[in-house]
């Protein structure tokens, strides 16, 4: 049981580290649009709410430090929204920061679950915030009291509107109170107690303003202590719970009626106003309400298979576990897109579930039965936002209220007069032929579910088995094409149907071949949205006003690309900030510019390659203090001529830059290096336009995927190499003549009209069987290498074409010069060759040759290339 | 010397074999078993691509349905003399387990022959006193109705194979040579023969 139980537990961590990280993605988007000025409380409201879940999953999953740490920026929050915190650029500040240190720490759970996390400084900071704010503005915050208590006063409505906020924040607290009990150890009376504290705040803060309901509040408080005191903190639970519908329910009364019986879920619910949830509702990114239906309908089909099993097995705690997994998954996705009966629901389960793994109660009679209905509630719920539906219908919303006081009603320990009460009730309601309809409602439902079949739009695939699929597609091709380029086929009449077959065969595997690769592509939004975060805090920290637009961040990219673009982007917007924006206004306004720095970032598809964009309007490069610098650096000779685009390719030379000073964002020099290797090692090229004064705009293309590359074949003796062609410069004819052998050493030169390349025999170097035996026979390729460059021989070059690159086995891969495999056209593999080990390779062999002249090896190379 | 003084020496000559199913290939005059289980099949022999600056017992990397492994040559690997490849001569697919990784390498065999089931005491230990090839390259000795077969430990086999690798391909002067169990000054000698036999050829 124990081991059970700590797999469980492991299973929860690893959905919940995952959905807090999602849960924080989120959450900085909304803070950037906050930023923005956007001032819709929506915003506040929903990051309170991301905040509670993750902080309720945290405890849930025994990660108290985080569930602390989230307390406390709920505490922020909730002060701003209330309005005892302006909203300044501080807090925004601790709010970003905390939603990063969030994310360190999640990284670091995620791969040791006993990390402890330390918020200590943060959480100081947090409450120093809060305490500062609020010295200053109690004055303010009396003066709206009292205006308050005056307009109570003079009408009823205003009251209601009074008591409307106040018992909101009771039913709030209480709320809270309640989801917390459920999550935290009950044996430690230290954390139990803690929970009751707001609500003895609470009611100090309503002594004056409202004694009545602070006399409530506070004895709910002293009731709620006193049960914690006690042994049996479950049993006393739905009273209390009680207890608290009961107190809100003596404040409503004057305004609304509400029938006594009624449990707390309807009260909170029917306190919101409903507009305001269909509203968010149907706010709901698209996808993100495809990716929970996805996710709901898989869950309920787990819980439906192991409630068959827990049918007949009521003691099988894995069927129970998974069950429990379940909804605790559909709970935290629905309470993201604010389905509150679904998250209600669940939550109400999982007590129940709690309750049959605790073996409290049994799987049988009444809450076997309870727990069907609430399944079959649930997926009718689901079925219906399938079907657009996002509000839920009046019927769905009453089972849903009638099904949630049942299971609590089960949990204060199934009282059974009570339960007798309600039944009566339930009749009296006038829903006696309920049973039947319920059996009505899941035929209905069957005949749904088999009609609409489509609906699980998506599917998570482990990458190791698209790669699979992808190879045994590019299998499918060679073998398409070894088929219909048979040379049995001459012998067939052209009129033979056999050809329009083959024809179609081969659109067929076109576009299968198509279609697997466009399984890898993901949209470069996600990097898109760090690049914007980086440019927030970069401009703060600088000092400048920056607006920032994206454009095409919907562009698909291979995975392995994204990964890896990403660095060289942020070095890039860094520089644009750092460098391109003007530090002073003044100087951008004399310019005609407006006093904000403007910084865009495009993406786009141009004929197999992306396009990424990042385009400023600050000063731009300064040709003449690129090339003083550059000869103050010796990175080139005074007087020698360079092209504009050469001038600017010199910002990318390792330790060249143009900042006075190093800052803490650039001016070392190493940033541009690093873009243009990343770049490269993505096979990809950086250009820049760049006008003094305008504006800088840097223009990056890199191939679509990292898995094909656009290579020539070369021949030596009888083996083929592939060499990417954009190493490669030029291939040229020479003679013998051109060659030179400088102090008759093995090292060998070509003589070029405008420069002299170290020849390298790439027969010789791969000991080839029958090596060339002179140069005039063979072909020299020119290979280059951002800057370093050499003549490779070999035979022959037979065509350019595209290759899918493969892995090497980790027993081969480590061959000088040789990158990767590919399958040629043929079937047979090919090996792909890297220009930089390549000429690293060559360079070293060279060094080699001169350090050990007396080497045997090299005497006898020699003699073999004469 | 005892039994047990033996099977607690490292590398000594207890039977790591176990009993069960053998697949047996035949490679020069002897025959040879693999565990079943650590073949993923057999297949015959294809185009294989050679890879430069590799020993000469790594024959080069093969197509298998899109994935590139490397093939071994067991002759090679093993010093018996060179045979020209026949209609028999197949590859073997095994999964191998290094210290880091998996990895799936074809071997080249001279044929296979069966797949033998070998009882436990049918099972016999290698020679307790010998080279490396004895001890670590075999699980055991399986003896059959009068047939012996080689139980090889492949995992030791070929790893070995790679770990070599590694430390070579460092080493300025890799070219095609045959260094297995030799010592270091062994080694040197080997260099110079091999390199002259480039030479020649």
């Amino acid at each position: 049981m124990s081991i059970n139980d700590n797999d469980f537990l492991l299973g929860l961590r690893e959905s919940f580290i995952q959905e807090v990280h999602d849960l924080l993605l989120m959450i900085s988007d909304i803070l950037l649009d906050m930023e923005k000025g956007d001032p819709d409380k929506k915003h506040l409201e929903k990051i309170i709410r991301f905040f509670h879940n993750i902080k309720g999953s945290a405890s849930a999953v025994d990660f108290p430090h985080l569930a602390t740490f989230c307390h406390k920026v709920e505490d922020l929050l909730v002060a701003i929204r209330i309005g005892n915190l302006p909203m300044c650029p501080e807090i925004m500040d601790l709010l970003f920061k905390s939603t990063d240190e969030l994310k360190n720490i999640l990284n670091k759970l995620n791969s040791n679950h006993d990390f402890i996390p330390d918020f200590g400084n943060f959480e100081i900071q947090i409450t120093d915030i809060i305490h500062k704010n609020q010295a200053t503005l109690p004055q303010a915050k009396k003066d709206s009291e009292t205006k308050i208590i005056n307009e109570e006063n003079i009408s009823n409505k205003n009251l209601m509107v009074m008591a409307d906020t106040e018992e909101e924040k009771v039913v709030a607290i209480c709320e809270n109170i309640a989801e917390e009990l459920v999550f935290v150890d009950i044996n430690n009376k230290k954390s139990l107690l803690m929970i009751s504290e707001p609500l003895s705040d609470l009611a100090q803060e309503l002594t004056e303003k409202n004694p009545k309901l602070s006399e409530h509040v506070r004895k709910l408080q002293e009731d709620l202590v006193s049960f914690i005191m006690t042994d049996k903190v479950e049993e006393h639970y739905y009273n209390w719970y009680k207890e608290i519908t009961r107190i809100i329910d003596t404040f409503r009364s004057p305004v609304r009626t509400i029938k006594i019986n009624e449990n707390i879920t309807d009260v909170i619910s029917e306190m919101r106003p409903e507009e305001e949830d269909t509203a968010i509702v149907f706010e709901v990114d698209q996808k993100l309400l495809d990716d929970f239906l996805a996710d709901a309908s898989e869950q309920l089909e787990l819980v439906d298979s192991n409630l068959i099993i827990l049918e007949n097995f009521p003691d099988n705690f894995e069927a129970l576990d998974s069950v429990f997994r379940c909804y605790h998954t559909i709970k935290s996705s629905s309470a993201i897109l604010q389905f509150h009966e679904i998250e209600k629901l669940s939550h109400k389960m999982e007590n129940l579930l709690t309750l049959l793994r605790d073996g409290k109660i049994k799987f049988q009679g009444e809450v076997e039965q309870l727990t069907l209905e609430c399944f079959n509630l649930l997926k009718k719920r689901v079925d219906e936002i399938k079907r657009g539906q996002v509000v839920s219908s009046k019927e769905i919303k009453k089972e849903f209220k009638k099904i949630m006081f049942r299971i609590d009603e089960h949990q204060s320990d199934g009282s059974v007069k009570k339960a007798q009460e309600i039944h009566n009730i339930n009749e009296n309601d006038g829903v006696g032929t309920k049973s039947e309809e319920e059996a009505g409602e899941v035929v209905k439902e069957n005949n749904i579910n088999t009609s609409s079949t489509p609906i699980d739009n998506m599917i998570k695939v482990s990458i190791e088995r698209l790669d699979r699929l992808i190879d045994t597609i590019g299998e499918l091709v060679i073998a398409e094409s070894m088929v219909s380029q048979s040379p049995d086929l001459n012998s067939i009449l052209a009129d033979s149907t056999i050809f329009k077959h083959l024809g179609h065969l081969n659109k067929i595997t076109r576009s299968l071949q198509e279609i697997g690769m466009s399984l890898r592509m993901v949209p470069l939004k996600q990097t898109f949205k760090k690049l914007i975060r980086i440019i927030r805090d970069v401009s703060k920290g600088l000092n400048k006003e920056v607006n920032y637009l994206t454009f095409g961040e919907e562009t698909e990219v291979d995975k392995t690309v994204v990964d890896k673009i990403n660095d060289p982007l942020v070095h890039m917007v860094r520089n644009s900030l750092d460098h391109g924006i003007e530090c002073n206004t003044e100087e951008r306004l004399r310019l005609g510019k407006a006093t904000a720095g403007q910084l865009e970032i495009r993406a786009c598809h141009k004929g197999g390659n992306i396009w990424i964009e990042i385009k400023d309007d600050g000063r731009g490069l300064d040709k003449d203090k690129i090339v003083k610098k550059a000869i103050e650096k010796k990175l080139i000779k005074p007087g020698q001529i360079l092209s504009e685009k050469d001038i600017f390719a010199l910002i990318f030379k390792p330790g060249f830059s143009t900042a006075e000073k190093v800052t803490g964002i650039s001016g070392r020099g190493v940033g541009m290096d690093v873009v243009r290797r990343n770049i490269e090692e993505l096979h990809g090229h950086i250009d820049i336009e760049s006008e003094k004064g305008k504006g800088t705009t840097f223009k990056i293309r890199i191939p679509n995927t990292l898995a094909i590359i656009e290579g020539m074949v070369i021949i030596v003796d009888k083996e083929r190499y592939i060499i990417p062609t954009q190493y490669i410069d030029r291939a040229i004819k020479i003679n013998s003549s051109q060659i030179s052998r400088p102090f008759n050493r093995g090292n060998e030169m070509v003589i070029l009209d405008n420069e002299n390349l170290p020849l390298f025999k790439l027969g010789g170097f791969y000991n080839v069987n029958n090596p060339m035996k002179s140069v005039d026979d063979g072909i020299v390729l020119i290979l280059d290498d951002s800057g370093k460059r050499i003549a490779l021989l070999v035979d022959q070059i037979l065509k350019k074409q595209q290759f899918v690159i493969k892995q090497l086995n980790s027993m081969v891969n480590r061959v000088p010069g040789i990158s990767g495999g590919t399958i040629m056209s043929d079937g047979k593999v090919g090996l792909i060759l890297d220009a930089a080990p390549l000429i690293q390779g060559f360079v070293s062999e060279m060094d080699n040759n001169n350090n050990n002249k007396h080497n045997s090896n090299i005497k006898n190379e020699i003699t073999v290339h004469k | 010397m005892t039994d047990v003084d033996l099977s607690n020496k490292p590398g000594g000559s207890h039977i790591r074999a176990q009993a069960g199913k053998y697949l047996t290939f035949r490679l020069a005059e002897e025959e040879y078993g693999l565990e079943i289980l650590k073949v993923q099949e057999i297949i015959g022999l294809m185009a294989v691509t050679r890879v430069p600056k590799m020993p000469k017992y790594v024959r080069g990397i093969i197509n298998l349905r899109g994935k590139l492994i490397p093939v071994i040559d067991m002759r090679e690997k093993f010093l018996l003399p060179d045979v020209e490849d026949t209609e028999k001569t197949c590859v073997i697919v095994v999964q191998t387990q290094t210290k880091e990784e998996k990895l799936i390498m074809g071997i080249i065999v001279d044929t296979v022959s069966e797949v033998l089931n070998i009882g436990q005491n049918e099972l016999e230990p290698p020679p307790s006193i010998g080279s490396k090839l004895d001890t670590e390259y075999m699980l055991g000795i399986g003896k059959v109705h009068n047939r012996v077969v080689i139980l090889l430990d492949i995992d030791n086999v070929l790893c070995e194979t790679e770990l070599h690798l590694v430390s070579n391909i460092g080493d300025k002067n890799v070219g095609d040579k045959n260094v297995n169990d030799r010592k270091n000054n062994e080694l040197l000698e080997e260099t110079n023969k091999n390199e002259k036999k480039v030479v020649n050829g």
